[in-house]
This record gives structure tokens, sequence and C-alpha cells, in this order.
């Protein structure tokens, strides 16, 4: 019976631990990496939001539309992410301005564009943005406003315009009472209306003005305005709303937004979107309304640019910030631009703060980053130190280093390197092209080619040596319908013919000649809904077609890397078509998904490299009010599928990539960060390593470094460097106490990248790490005891010993490839050749880890650097002459060690004896006549002027230093210089061992007999004990 | 039979809710406090000395630091044969960098010199919190590098912020993030503590190692005697 007992709690203990030992991989398993986020913001991404602290406007927090929120104490000149670990899509802060270490963040952003993100709810730090807890409004998906009760702060309103693909009650303006931890609803109108905008009585608290908006994106259309809209006032603390009509606004209305005078609280102004949209004015608390201006930055897109700021000391100043930023000073009647004679300030501007005691001083938020201006707005210096731009597309090219290639929103076209001379910089970024940019696509047999494009599919050729561009769109033959190109469309080459080209419209285009002659090569892919293609009258109240809705189109086109034939297509309306014969004839297999609602758009097909039959495919129904992740998973070209979810997986997805070396290593990017899979879809972990949870547009591998390329859309480039040890992840590995990773070969380089200055100012992307990494995982955090990297030759011999990290999950420490620093003489200052160790020959090394319960041993593979002209008899003798200025430098520091030995011994006792003595006075002598030894061989002023005093030791490290930073053969003179250290240290030794056994040896009996300090020549073994 | 799966049952369910209980600030940097060996045994220590070796690029550096309670420090660093010493008496404290060629003593900047005070409390900073002027949060459990963590985080009254990543089950103190103004500058510092061993019943992390991606930064304790005799001279203006 006990037994029994037993046995059935050891299976269900096993059970226990089987089902734990299942999610051994996890966010937290790989923390201990970095990705590197290299920018550009040479061009930035679109600033919702920016507030700044009263009491001191140097302290400045900053939201970006899909960003995240960024921090400077500085006044803009050096910015810090502080909401990394939360949703990057900002639509609101508010800083509670008596307690500036209050800051509220509301997440979903408020520009209702088609490429919008969602947000998760409001937070809140009570500590400067250091910490912040969520506190609620979970559902909101979008907040517009937050405002703050001045005279207690435990009371908020939040304008939620909420939901904006889909019917929702998660909307309308809330107000808090207890500082966030409950919500009440006090303004509402229908599931298709939210709040726009809110306004408070800073003299009277409880009145308070809001705006609700009736607003509807689909796929295919938009539409803002209806019954909802409309603008209301409470003098109760919103308990109860009057709606303002009298004199103002006739007929149906569409977003309004709202801004109030701080010096005459009473003077409100008024965009109305409406059939005419206008800017009114009421001058007695909205009891009575004037139309003024209509001009076309004021009326300028409703949706998109809802913003009015009245300067904090004049009631008639205004900036109404949209395409440019207009300025009134006669209170909205007339409008004017700024020059810009100071610089270029990118259009479309969503956020404005003016410094309340300064009001020459202000800060705009734009599609292409943020601004300073000292003269009231109307020069304006770019800060471009905020890597905050939107990719929607990345791809490679085989340079080395390697650049990028992508497209962003609002923001062009642009290529940049993986690495470059002291870091990625704003200058490495070339741009390629204008507009909004997506695909990007290098021409890999003739690097002058780039092909890019803009919104709704104009696409060209751009040489980037003659700087022409030539357009390349596809046009639709005589009888043929009108061709329907997406926002973002498919521009790409094939994998298995650099030459071969791809394009969508709802055909798919192939062209073998550059995009000279497009073949068509699909019937219409799509549904072609007529319903879904009334694009001319989208847009609500004020029409809106810019592409952006364009829809029953072609969204993404694949060729299989291994058949070329083999040709999938994607579209926006929900069909997954595929070809295997090359386009001749096409099958929709999307009904044969199981569970997969219609008509959501596939946003990414991905073809396996390891096996023909083998297709991912990820689904976007967001547009349809479905925000879930859609990942699936065919082995026979579609005809079952299997959904792959589980884990962290969330968010509706991008772009699902497999690796082309390990097909159960999966990543899938979402809208809400990067997702990895180590056993082929069952289990995904969120990567949070440096990857905040940012949009992940795309995602790609570079074939030749193993790099992991992302694509996201909100932060930029963001590379994961090299895939070779979480290639060689899987469940075993987690389960041993300690387990070796592999990864990529180092390069031993001495200068593996050349000179330069840095750049002045502005964001600076890390490069990679090129030190040999050493890969480890570990099943526990070690407690207890160390854990030592000790690196040896292949004959056993020690090299160099490091410090190893203890964390659970994969642990890296890199290794510069260097071996200890030469021990160098006694000198008045430090001797750099004392602080680096030369780099090691290229070659196999032993590795062991040791943790205080086992050693494990690997080899390491160094490589020689390639393609420097170094024959290996050239690299042979530098290494010899390296080892011989190391043992040089060795030797050296050993005759001082001995000449400091004695004098320390004499110092020592000289000081306990009576000056006058014989043995005193004989000590005395010694000690000058080994000072002047000592003193040939560094040099021995202490002083911090830069004397030029060269001895020995400063000659021979000019000299280490020149040899250990080159790789190739050392020139003559390094050579006769050396043959020349080695006669004056041989002159100096030989000084030495004639004063010690003509003189010393027989002085030190004498002095040893007086029980003084033992005066003793020291030896090798005193040498490396001591030091 | 059916009270043996019970009491499994409510093992199990024990387990989880031990790791969901909500636990108070204020409780765990008591228990942590315990953990360590206690607050009247830490109050009895006045004083320690601790030699240590810091492996950082490649160089081992032997490293000898004397600390007297509540503001008195000496740290002595060789390197090439010579001392790099820095001194905190107090609100004095003064550096000796021989490296340039310098082999005067110079005064430190204040916020530098508040900085290194702060290490002479020798109890921690959470110890009598309240009495010192600190106030600390419980900002929630977290997962630290896949070990189970509470985050405790204590204002200093001049506004320094400290977070201390708190182990669930030992109640150890295993990491440490700070936000300071240090000579005009915010800076950050992480800092993981291991290797805990028992000196005199208090225990040390004989392990501290900072440092990011690859990059990792070791200070080994290899003696640490506590409330050792130390002459005053260690603590006035180097010569």
């Amino acid at each position: 019976m006990n037994v029994k007992l037993l046995s059935i709690l050891g299976i269900a203990g096993m059970g226990c631990i089987l089902s734990l030992n299942a999610q051994s991989f996890k966010s937290s398993s790989f923390s201990s990496i970095n990705a590197r986020q290299i920018g550009p913001a040479v061009m930035s991404g679109r600033i919702t939001a920016i507030e700044g602290t009263e009491e001191d406007p140097n302290v400045l927090y900053v939201g970006a539309a899909a960003g995240g929120i960024w921090k400077s104490i500085t006044g803009g000149t050096l910015f810090k992410p502080v909401f990394d670990k939360h949703n990057q899509s900002i639509g609101a802060l508010a800083i509670d301005q008596k307690r500036p270490d209050t800051i509220w963040a509301g997440t979903g952003e408020s520009n209702m564009r088609n490429s919008v993100s969602v947000g998760d709810g409001i937070y809140r730090s009570t500590d400067a943005g250091e910490n912040w807890v969520k506190c609620g409004l979970e559902k909101s998906e979008h907040i517009s406003k937050i405002l703050i009760h001045p005279n207690d702060p435990s009371i908020l309103y939040v304008a939620v315009p909420g939901a904006l693909w889909s019917d929702s009650e998660d909307r309308g303006l809330y107000q808090s009472t207890d500082f966030g931890k409950s919500w009440n609803k006090i303004l509402y109108g229908n599931p298709r209306t939210g709040c726009a905008d809110v306004l408070m009585d800073p003299r009277n608290p409880d009145v308070l003005y809001a705006s609700l908006w009736e607003f509807r994106r689909t796929p295919w259309s938009f539409s803002s305005g209806g019954e909802g809209s409309g603008l209301f006032k409470s003098t109760d603390g919103g308990k109860n709303w009057q709606k303002i009509q009298k004199g103002f606004l006739p007929g149906t209305l569409g977003r309004i937004c709202l801004a109030l005078a701080p010096t005459e609280p009473d003077h409100i102004y008024a965009i109305a979107e409406g059939k005419e949209t206008y800017l009114y004015s009421s001058t007695n608390g909205g009891a009575e309304w004037v139309k003024e201006s209509a001009s076309p930055n004021v009326t300028a897109r409703p949706f998109y640019f809802s913003l009015l700021v009245v300067d904090p000391t004049d009631a008639k100043r205004i900036y109404r910030p949209a395409f440019s930023l207009s300025i009134s000073d006669d209170g909205g009647k007339s409008f004017y631009d700024a020059s810009m004679q100071g610089g270029w300030v990118h259009p479309d501007h969503h956020a404005l703060w003016i410094n309340p005691k300064n009001n020459q001083h202000m800060y705009l938020g734009t599609d292409g980053g943020a601004y300073v201006s000292f003269d009231r707005g109307i020069n304006w210096l770019f800060l471009n130190n905020l890597p905050l731009s939107q990719f929607y597309h990345a791809t490679y090219d085989l340079q080395k280093p390697y650049h990028i290639y992508g497209g962003l929103q609002d923001n062009g076209s642009w290529s940049g390197p993986s690495e470059s001379d002291g870091g990625i910089e704003n200058k490495d970024w070339a741009n390629l092209y204008g507009g909004d940019g997506f695909w990007v696509q290098p021409d890999l047999k003739n690097p002058e080619i780039v092909y890019c494009e803009y919104q709704g599919g104009h696409m060209v050729k751009v040489n980037t040596r003659t700087k022409e561009v030539q357009d390349l769109q596809p046009q639709a033959g005589p009888g043929e319908p009108k061709l329907r190109f997406n926002w973002n469309t498919p521009l790409l080459t094939s994998p298995t013919r650099p030459e071969v080209l791809y394009c969508g419209a709802q055909y798919v285009y192939r062209s073998t000649n550059q995009g000279s002659v497009w073949e068509k090569i699909s019937p219409d892919l799509t549904t072609n809904d007529p319903e879904k293609q009334k694009q001319e009258e989208s847009g609500g109240l004020s029409v809106d077609n810019s592409s952006a809705e364009n829809h029953c189109t072609v969204f993404t086109i694949a060729e299989s890397p291994l058949d070329k034939d083999l040709i999938w297509a994607g579209t926006d309306d929900g069909n997954l078509q595929i070809t295997t014969n090359g386009g001749k004839s096409w099958t929709n297999v999307s009904p044969k998904i199981p569970g997969l609602p219609p008509a959501y758009c596939v946003s990414s097909v991905e073809p396996s490299p390891h096996k023909r039959e083998r297709i991912y495919v990820t689904f976007d129904g967001h547009g349809l009010g479905d925000i879930q992740a859609w990942v699936f998973q065919s082995e026979d070209l579609g005809n079952t599928w299997t959904r792959l979810s589980g884990g962290d997986l969330k968010g509706f997805a991008h772009k699902v990539k497999e690796d082309p070396i390990n097909a159960k290593l999966l990543f899938v990017g979402t809208e809400f960060g990067l997702y990895m899979s180590i056993d082929g879809g069952k289990n995904w972990a969120m990567h949070k390593a440096n990857v905040p949870p940012v949009p992940v547009r795309d995602i790609a591998i570079h074939p030749v470094t193993h790099d992991l390329i992302l694509a996201t859309h909100g932060r930029g480039i963001i590379i994961h460097d090299d895939l070779t040890p979480f290639r060689a992840l899987n469940e075993t590995v987690f389960q041993a106490p300690v387990a070796f990773l592999p990864s990529r070969e180092a390069v031993v380089d001495p200068s593996p990248l050349g000179g330069g200055f840095p750049a002045a100012g502005g964001f600076v992307g890390a490069n990679p790490d090129n030190s040999a990494q050493i890969w480890y995982v570990l099943k526990d955090r070690i407690q207890t005891g160390v854990v030592i990297i000790e690196i040896s030759d292949l004959n056993g011999n020690f090299i160099q010993s490091i410090p190893g990290t203890k964390r659970k999950g994969i642990n890296m420490i890199s290794w510069n490839m260097r071996r200890k620093a030469p021990r160098v003489a006694y000198g008045a200052k430090a001797d750099v050749s004392g602080i680096f160790g030369p780099l090691v020959a290229p070659g196999t090394y032993k590795v062991k880890l040791i943790t205080p319960t086992s050693v494990l041993e690997k080899d390491l593979v160094l490589k020689a650097p390639e393609g420097k002209g170094h024959s290996a008899e050239d690299l042979k003798a530098q290494q010899d002459m390296v080892q011989r200025i190391y043992d040089f430098q060795e030797s050296l520091a050993f005759l001082s060690f001995q000449i400091k030995g004695l004098q320390d011994s004499l110092k020592r006792g000289l000081s306990t004896m009576k000056a006058g003595s014989g043995l005193h006075t004989k000590g005395l002598a010694y000690q000058s006549k080994l000072q002047e030894l000592h003193n040939l061989l560094s040099a021995g002023k202490e002083t911090t002027a830069i004397t030029g005093e060269e001895k020995i030791r400063e000659k021979a490290s000019a000299l280490y230093l020149g040899i250990t930073g080159y790789a190739g053969r050392p020139t003559q003179s390094q050579c006769s210089k050396m043959e020349a250290l080695d006669k004056e240290k041989a002159e100096a030794q030989a000084k030495f061992e004639t004063l010690w056994e003509k003189e010393l040896k027989t002085f030190s009996n004498q002095w040893n007999k007086a029980k003084l300090p033992e005066l003793k020549k020291r030896d090798k073994g005193d040498f490396d004990r001591k030091s | 039979m059916k009270k043996i799966f019970f009491t499994f049952a409510l093992l199990l369910s024990g387990l989880c809710s031990s790791t969901l209980s909500a636990q108070s600030a204020e409780e765990i940097v008591q228990k942590h406090i315990e953990a360590k060996g206690g607050a009247e045994a830490w109050k009895k220590v006045k004083a320690t000395h601790m030699k240590m070796t810091a492996s950082m690029m490649n160089m081992e550096l032997p490293i000898s630091i004397w600390i007297e309670a509540p503001d008195k420090m000496r740290n002595v660093v060789s390197f090439q044969g010579k001392e790099i010493i820095t001194v905190v008496n107090g609100n004095e404290g003064w550096m000796v960098n021989p490296m340039m060629g310098n082999t005067k003593a110079e005064p430190m900047p204040e916020s530098a010199l508040k900085d290194i005070k702060d290490q002479a409390d020798l109890a921690g900073p959470l110890m009598d919190y309240k009495a010192k002027g600190h106030s600390i949060e419980y900002l929630g459990a977290d997962d630290m590098d896949g070990t189970e963590v509470y985050k405790i985080k204590l204002t200093e009254k001049e506004g320094d912020m400290t977070t201390f990543f708190i182990d669930k089950d030992s109640y150890m103190l295993l990491k440490m993030t700070s936000k300071k103004m240090v000579n005009g500058q915010e800076t950050e510092n992480s800092i993981e503590f291991s290797d805990y061993r028992k000196v005199d019943g208090l225990s040390f992390a004989f392990s501290t190692t900072s440092g990011m991606a690859g990059q990792n930064f070791e200070s080994k304790i290899t003696e640490l005697k506590v409330n050792p005799s130390i002459d005053s001279k260690l603590f006035s203006k180097p010569e």
C-alpha cells in the first residue's frame, strides 16, 4: 500500500517536474545577452506626446507612436528610454506639476492612421519614470489625453477614443478619484464613439469641456464623423454634461480638438471637423462661438492632426501643429508659417510643449522626430538622438560589413551598415528615396542598384552612383482594369535568382530585366469585392484617399528557396494563393485552414528553406478587430495546417521566419514584440534582451554572419548578433547542469576598424562584439562559489582566466583574445603596455568552464583576418616579434623588481637606524647607486607634467604597442629598435650583476647580521609570487 | 488514500499560494536582514578589513579595503607596483592616483565622496532605513534572469534611488541597481552578489560582479575580518 502510494506520488511528482521542464526556454533564459539597437536617428519616428516639467524644464518626457517613452534631464541633449518593459505605443503623457515625480502614460496612439499601433491601458510612475505600474483601462486601445486635477492628484480624467477597428464600449471620458485604482466612464456616446479631447478650467477644475468623436476604420475605408460626435461641457466635475450647440457647428461633426488660453480660461478654441471644417473661438466658456480661420493647415486631416496649443502668456497666440506649424497672433483669424531659414522641419506635427516660464522655449513632435526652439517656434533644432524610426521591411546585402535596407513610415527608404568605425552613427545612413518607404531591395548582382518604392506601389530603380531614378511601376494594359496596389506593395527579389524581381497589384508580376518588362504571372488573386474598392469616398466628413485604404490587393509574395516555380502570394482580403508551375495556375488554400476567420490579411508567407512542402503563414486580423496572433504551418503545400501558438506569443502577427540552419528555431514578429521558439512552434518565448515590446514588422537572417535582423516599427533596426548559439538550443541543453553552446568563429584582428573622429552628437548604435564569445547554459543560478573560464593553448599552457556569470539559462562571456598583459618595470607613470596584453595567434585553443561542481572543456577556433594581404610568413614574423617584446618587458620588469626589492629593504632598515654609523652611511650610498641603476630602466620623474622622459621601459612600450597593433610583418626600423633595446637592457643588467657580485653581496652579509630587513637578491620565483 | 491525495493537493496549492501571496516591503526587508545574520549582530559590526582581487580588462588587481562605520573608508589598489589610494573620512576625502605621475592627495568632489561614504554603511542602507531618513517601496515580484526575486526600492533623503533584488527563497540580496547623480551626471550601476559565506555568523557576498553583455567584472574577497583593530592613521589624508 505504502509502496503503491509512493509510486503514485512519484509519478504525480514526475509529471509536475516534466510540465515545469517543458517551459525551460523562457524569456528570462537569455537575459544575459543584448541585441543591438542601431537606429537610425537621422530620421527619427513619429512623436505623439511631449511633456516637460514646469519646475525644471530640462526634465522632459517624449512619447513615441511605437517607440516608448524617452526621458531627458538635460533639455534634450541626452535621452534615455524609460518604458522599455511596456507597450511602446504612447497616446498621452501627463505630469503632476506639483509633484513632478508622478507621471501618467496612456498607451495607444490616437492619431488614427492606418498603421497606428494599439495600447494596453494607462500606466503610472511615482518615481520620475523609473518604475511604472499599470492602472487599468486595459481595453481602451487608444488614449488621447490625460488631465490631473490641480488640487487633488488622485482625481484624473482620461480621454479614450477607444478601438479603431471595431465596436467597443471601452471608450469615452473616464474619471478616477482614487489615483487610478478604479475608473468611472463619465461621458459616453455609443460603441462607435469615443472621447477625442478634454479640457479643464484651471481656476475651477469642476468645469470640463470634452469632445466625443464617432469614427471607424476598416481595412478598406475610414470614416470620421457621425451622430455620436459633439462638444460637451460640465460644471460639476463630470457628473452632468450639456451639449454645446448654440451658434456653433451645424450638421454632423467629426473630430474636434480643443484648446484653452491659460491666461484667460474662458477663451476656448476648437477645430471642429464638419462638412466644412473651421477653427472656432469662444470668449465666454463655450456659450457663444465665432467662426475663425479655415486655412488649409488649420483644417488639415482632422483625424491625424488633432492639436491646437495656446501660448501660456498670450490668449491670442495660437499654434496649430499639422502638416506644418502654423502660428496665429490674432486669436485664430489668420495664420502664418515660419520660414524655416534655420533648417528644415519634418512635416506632420503631433506634439507641442511650451515652457510656461519661458514661452520662447518649446519642443515639437513630428512624424520625423523631436525638435527644440528658443525663439517661439520660428527656428528649430532637430534632436538627432532618438532612434525611433518606423520600418516596414528590412533586408541585407552581402558586403562586408553588410548593409541593411529598409523603408520607413513617412521617412523614405534607407540603407546603413551593420558596423562602422566608432559605432553606427547618423552619418552612416544613406537616404535612397522619399515618401513613405516600405520594401527596399538591393540588386545583389549590381551593388549600385537598389529598388525602392513609396506608398501605393510607386516603385523605382535607383542608381546610387549616377543618382538616376527610373519609374518601374507596372501599368494597366489596354482594356485592363485599374491596377490596385497596396499602401505597402510587395517588391522583392527571388531567393534562387537574384536578377528576378517580383511585385504585386491584384496580380503578381515578375521581371527578369530589372523591371524594364513586367510579366503578369497570375490572374486577379484577390476577392475583387467591389464594396471594398470605394477608396475615393473614404474618410467620412473629410475625404482622405492617400492609398492607405487600397484594398483587394496582393500583400505578400514568396518564392520557395528550393523551387523557383513554387510561388506563394497572400492578399490583404484573406486569400493565400499557391502556384507550383511558375504562375500558370493558382489555387487559394486559405479555406483549408481550420479555425481561421475569413478575410484576414496574409501578412507574411515563409516557404521553408529545409523542405519544399513546408510553409509558414501569418494572418493579421486587427483590421477586423482581432489582435490575436494567427500563425500556421503546413507540411504539405497547404492542404493541412497546424496553428502555432502557446507560451508568450501574442499580438497580431506581421512576420514568421524559419531559421535556415535549424528548422526547429522559429521567429515571429507581432505588434507587441519578437517571439522565439526552439521546438518548431509549440512554445514561444518573448525576446526581451534589449528588444522592447515594439512592433516587429519584418525579420531577416543574414546568411554569412547569421545575424537576426529586425525591422521594428518604432525602434529602428535591431540586430541580434549570431544565431549560432540559439541553433544549438533544445530541452536537453536546459536539463544539463552546465552545457556549452557553440558560437561563430572569432577573427584575431588587431585593427578590425579604422580610426576617425567620433560623431559630434547624435545617436550612435553599438557595433557587434567581435571578440571570441563563450556561451554556456546553467540549469540553475550558481549561488555558492565562482565560475571561471580558463583558456589555454593546445599544449595546456595557461593563457587567460575570465570570471564567468552565474545566471540561470544562457550566459555569455567575451574574451578579447588577448593574453595577460606583460608585467612592466616600475616607473613614475602607468605603462599602457602593462594594460593591454597581446592578441593570441589564430588557431585552436582550449576553453575550460569551471563551476563549483563541474569542469567542462571544449575547443575554441580563432581565425586569421582575411583580405588584409598578410602572408602566413608575415603573420608568423609578427607573432615572433610580439613574443620577443613581451619577454623583453617581462625580463625588464624582473630586473626592476630585483632592484626595487633591495631598495625597499634598505629603505625600511635605514629608517630604523641612527645616521652616522658605518652601516647607515654605506646603506645610503648603495640606495642611491641602486636608484641610479633603476633610472636607466624607466622614467622616474614623479610629476603630472608631460616630461617626455624616455628610458628603456618607455621605448619598449612604444615598440610593444606598434608591433602588437598590426597583424603584418614588423618594419626594419622596429626590428633594429628591438636589437638596440636588447643591448641597452643587457648593459643595465650587467651593471646590476656587477654591483651585486662585487659589492652588495658582501654588504648584505653585514646588513643581515644586524637583523635588519633582509637584503637579498630576489629570484624568479619571488617575482612570480609577488606580481 | 484520500487523505494522502488531499495532502498532496494541499502541498501543491501551498506552493502556488506562497508564490502569489503579496508581502509588504517592511516584511521582506525584515526577513532579508534576518537571513543575512540579524539586526542585532549587524549592529555590532563597527569595522571590516577586506582583501580582494578584482578582475578587469585581463588584469587581476589586488585591493585592500578598510571600513569603519559610519563614514570612514580606505581603499588601496595595487597596480604596476604602485598604489592607488582612496580615503574617505566623514566629510573629507582624498585620492592619490600615481598612474598619471601625481603622488599628491587630491580632494574628492562632494558627490563622489557621498557615493563612497554610502559603502561605509556596513549593514547596508536597508538596516534602520527610517532612522537614516530613507523610504522603501515594494515593487513586486520579478523574474531576474530566471530567478524569482522581490524588488524593493529604497529612496534616500537626497533622492538617490536604489533597487534591491532579494531572492524569494533565501531572502539574500542578489542584485542592486542604482541611479545616482555623481559629478553632475546621472550614473546607473548594477551589481550582482553571490557566493555568500558566513564570517562571525554574518553573511557576506564573497563575489560581486558587474558589467553587461559579455563584459563581466568580478571582485572576489580573499580575506575578511570583522571588527579588526584599525590604525586611525589609515583614515587621515594620505601623505
